[in-house]
């Protein structure tokens, strides 16, 4: 199966990260770990990873960034007393697990 | 040597105006403005990321536009969940480059309401550290672009309602405990005025003043379940079109008649998203709701503003990412199109 998203670690740095004209060009998704997912096989997405100085990761690579982060908040939330996972923020739940797509 | 026209085909002419249909890549001199312009290809708007804040935080006030935007207050949790007293008294203004720390709030403070700019605003309600004056709080400020001043408090405390307006004619409308309560500011005073026909928590709004404002989506208190209705406000509530998605705790932007709604969450969110996820969908208004480019991050509860439904601002909020609570500013603006050439 021909793949559809490509990764790459970057940290947004904030202003000029992410420019409007790539923003109108490329689906972002930002994952925990400072891991991002565009699309695969797309000059506009390639020149953003080049830009942002994105390390590549393969998708089981990035689904093991991903799985760390949220293992580490999720052990996070076991660890707190049941009074402390009371919803004092509306949808306060425990961090849920995430798939990467090929 | 070539000349300008041999490369290109056209002059660069001297018009008094702008032209009306220019051609992509096409240069002319504007004579009124004494600018020398292009024309990128048609305009279209997204979003871009902007200067991120000094630290992560939910529940700000929120107000201006992105070259003068400011956030107040918040809730800067060390650990999920959030613990009652971590709140921010912090002041920060937006120049559309960089957040500068302005002064603080008289107390800690987090789901405040605010309307104006950096340089003058009137911020309301909330719940206040238990160091400060109460829980629920109906407090009011104003800030002058330097200090904060006390002013008349609101009709009730009230918490988690929207905002539109300026420094000297806002209005409060929808949030908690009175979901339906709609509160107006001349400069002088808040008086109450008709309740919302449907209000809610976590309503997003905007507007240029007290008596031009809109309400879009929240959250009914019991069960607790999202809604997409608009309301406009002209000293009397009036429903208008239905946004594409329902939403509670979205930012928004702009006028009654070119605004901008961005982010939130949707309760019960549409399977397979948990109703804990926060959404990017964006939809722009002109007299009808029409859905545009996403945000790059999803995020709810945050702090959002803008003038128009070509120019908002989102900041934090919380995220679909750990550590859950974002530190991230996005801007809407307008790409391509009619652009000024400078020089240095």
């Amino acid at each position: 199966m021909a793949k559809t998203n490509q990764y790459c670690v970057a940290e947004n740095w904030g202003k000029g990260f992410i420019d409007h004209n790539e923003s109108s060009k490329i689906n972002f998704s930002g994952l925990p770990g400072n891991v991002w997912q565009v699309p695969a096989h797309n000059k506009d997405a390639n020149l953003w990873i080049n830009k942002v100085l994105g390390v590549p990761k393969t998708r089981d690579e990035a689904q093991a960034i991903v799985d760390a982060e949220v293992n580490a908040a999720q052990a996070a939330w076991d660890a707190l007393p049941d009074a402390g996972k009371a919803p004092a923020v509306e949808g306060n739940t425990r961090p849920a697990d995430i798939t990467l797509e090929e | 040597m070539a000349t300008y026209k041999e490369i290109n085909g056209q002059k660069v002419q001297s018009l008094s105006s702008d032209p009306p249909a220019p051609y992509t890549g096409q240069i002319w001199y504007n004579s009124t403005s004494n600018s020398l312009k292009y024309f990128a290809g048609t305009a279209s708007v997204a979003w871009a990321t902007g200067a991120n804040i000094p630290s992560r935080r939910i529940y700000m006030g929120g107000c201006g536009p992105t070259t003068s935007a400011l956030i107040v207050g918040g809730s800067n949790p060390s650990a999920t969940p959030i613990s009652p007293n971590e709140k921010y008294r912090e002041t920060l203004a937006y120049n559309g480059t960089a957040w500068t720390a302005q002064a603080n709030y008289p107390f800690y403070i987090d789901r405040i309401g605010a309307a104006g700019d950096s340089t003058a605003a009137i911020a309301f309600g909330g719940v206040a550290d238990p160091s400060g004056p109460g829980d629920i709080v109906a407090n009011s400020y104003n800030f002058n672009g330097s200090s904060w001043t006390s002013k008349p408090a609101l009709t009730a405390g009230q918490y988690k309602m929207a905002a539109a307006g300026t420094a000297t004619s806002a209005l409060s409308f929808g949030g908690e405990p009175d979901v339906d309560r709609t509160d107006s500011w001349n400069g002088s005073s808040w008086t109450n005025q008709a309740n919302m026909p449907r209000g809610g928590k976590n309503v997003s709004g905007t507007g240029p003043s007290n008596t031009a404002a809109l309400a879009m989506g929240g959250q009914d208190p019991s069960p607790e379940n999202s809604f997409n209705t608009t309301l406009s406000w002209n000293g009397s509530w009036t429903a208008g079109p239905n946004m594409n998605v329902a939403r509670e705790g979205a930012g928004a932007g702009g006028t009654t008649t070119s605004a901008l709604i961005f982010g939130g969450r949707t309760v019960p969110s549409p399977a397979p998203s948990p109703s804990s996820t926060s959404i990017t969908t964006t939809e722009s208004y002109n007299g009808s709701w029409t859905n545009v480019n996403a945000l790059v991050t999803a995020a709810r509860f945050g702090a959002g503003g803008g003038a128009s439904n070509t120019s908002a601002f989102q900041v934090g909020g919380r995220i679909n990412v750990s550590p859950d609570y974002g530190q991230q500013t996005q801007e809407w603006g307008t790409i391509n199109g009619t652009r000024t050439i400078t020089t240095s």
